[in-house]
């Protein structure tokens, strides 16, 4: 389940991969024949430029996502250079077949130019940005399957096409507007510190004090809360707890309120927590959007932090950081909050969580699964079922 | 227009139809698995009259 964001990211490949060959098979058909009416030509010119893109693009989002690929914003000086010389090329090239030449080698030329360009486009972008980068895609491969409609004449693949496409393009603004960072800012890249279990936070107990908690602490508090809030993460998936989690949530749900608080950008794909947790089998009434689960933060008991870090950190309430302005879950609100998390490595943004000195977080560190393990064991220990 | 290309015009449209519905079913957890059911079966007919279309283009189409 982790890699759906994967495959997601494939089918967007081989859907623009798709559409390019249709545009590219139309038009070595018609080339040096009767000619091509302008129509198609448009139609045939821009497919030749969105479907290489979204293939090579799509490719390498999904070899990121991998880890086939750095996840750490991949830019080199002269990167910018590189993407806009491609962009000029595959433009020009693209005005001189417009003007009524039928030249296969231009053909290509442009082709080259547009999977060149989706690869310099997505190597900027770091592995956390993935789902605004994936819903892009989508979008992309939705217009250029409508495009490739035109091209051939067939209907079924314009109105199919255009849904996708205008859907994807609706989540692709909702995305950002949760991550509170323009489209473009995501896609000019540069931004994040990849997916590697990054040592660059203050080490455990060092600094700013931080208050590091047993499987038993954990145990105590959520055996005699009456609400309790799970906050998924990346982390969550990372580690395949999801099948913990739900039963964490079973087990706590006898004597207490519990349900899920997703934000809209936790993980790597748009519903990848909700679909993580549909795989254990998590009714979906238990998971509430950041809407709808934040205003219940203050009466909560115990916020359990799982493998969740910039979406959760309070910094982004002030101006002046890499997450500001971001909409966050207000788990610093609750009475109790405990975090389960490997170590003190900063999160995607690269930053220290101020949730994480907050005099009422615990810190357990351990990774999701065997965390979540042992709590459970320890839960089931105190409170007799 | 002969009666092999207005039943495939009309299956598109099925499958057009289908896709927009299954599209909206798609907001809520509810009613997802309806939509996502409406629309590969929608797929599958716009697929199969794709395929219908070509074979029947194919046999009665003059060559060369």
């Amino acid at each position: 389940m982790t890699d759906v964001p994967q495959v997601v990211s494939i089918f967007n490949a081989v859907g623009g991969g798709a559409a390019a060959l249709v545009a590219a098979g139309g038009f070595v058909r018609l080339a040096g024949g009767a000619g091509i009416s302008t129509q198609v030509m448009i139609a045939t010119v821009l497919d030749i430029i969105i479907g290489p893109v979204t293939f090579s693009g799509s490719l390498i989002a999904a070899g990121k996502l991998q880890g086939w690929v750095s996840s750490r914003p991949v830019v080199f000086p002269g990167a910018r250079l590189v993407t806009a010389a491609l962009a000029v090329i595959g433009v020009g090239a693209s005005c001189y077949l417009l003007a009524g030449h039928d030249s296969i080698p231009v053909l290509i030329l442009v082709t080259c130019a547009a999977l060149g360009f989706g690869v310099t486009m997505t190597m900027p972008i770091g592995g956390a940005d993935m789902p605004v980068v994936i819903a892009l895609l989508n979008s992309f491969t939705g217009i250029a399957v409508a495009i490739a409609g035109f091209v051939i004449d067939n209907g079924a693949l314009i109105i199919g096409g255009a849904l996708v496409g205008a859907s994807g393009g609706i989540l692709t603004l909702l995305m950002a507007r949760a991550m509170n960072r323009s489209v473009l800012g995501v896609m000019m890249g540069g931004f994040g510190t990849g997916d590697s279990g990054s040592a660059g936070g203050l080490a455990a107990g060092a600094g700013a004090s931080v208050r590091s908690i047993s499987a038993e602490d954990a145990a105590i508090q959520l055996a005699y809360a009456s609400k309790v809030v799970i906050v998924p993460g990346y982390g969550l998936a990372a580690a395949q707890a999801q099948h913990e989690a739900a039963e964490l949530a079973a087990v706590l749900r006898e004597h207490a309120t519990v349900f899920f608080a997703i934000h809209p950008v936790a993980g790597r794909m748009p519903g990848h927590m909700n679909v993580l947790l549909a795989e254990a089998n998590v009714s979906y009434e238990d998971l509430k959007e950041m809407d709808a689960a934040n205003p219940e933060f203050p009466t909560t008991d115990v916020a359990l932090v799982v493998g969740a870090n910039d979406v959760t950190n309070p910094a982004a309430r002030r101006p002046g950081n890499p997450v500001s302005g971001m909409p966050i879950l207000n788990v610093d609100q609750a009475r109790s909050v405990i975090v389960i998390k490997r170590s003190m490595g900063h999160g995607y943004a690269g930053i220290d969580n101020e949730l994480y000195t907050d005099p009422k977080t615990g810190m357990f560190f351990s990774d999701a699964k065997g965390g979540l393990a042992e709590i459970i064991a320890a839960v089931k220990a105190l409170v007799p079922s | 227009m002969n009666a092999v290309s207005i039943a495939v015009a009309l299956a598109y449209l099925l499958a057009a139809a289908g896709f927009v519905v299954a599209l909206h079913l798609m907001n809520s957890p509810a009613t997802a698995r309806r939509g996502s059911r409406l629309s590969w079966l929608g797929m599958i007919v716009a697929v199969a009259a794709a395929l219908v279309s070509v074979i029947h283009d194919a046999t009665i189409t003059t060559a060369g």
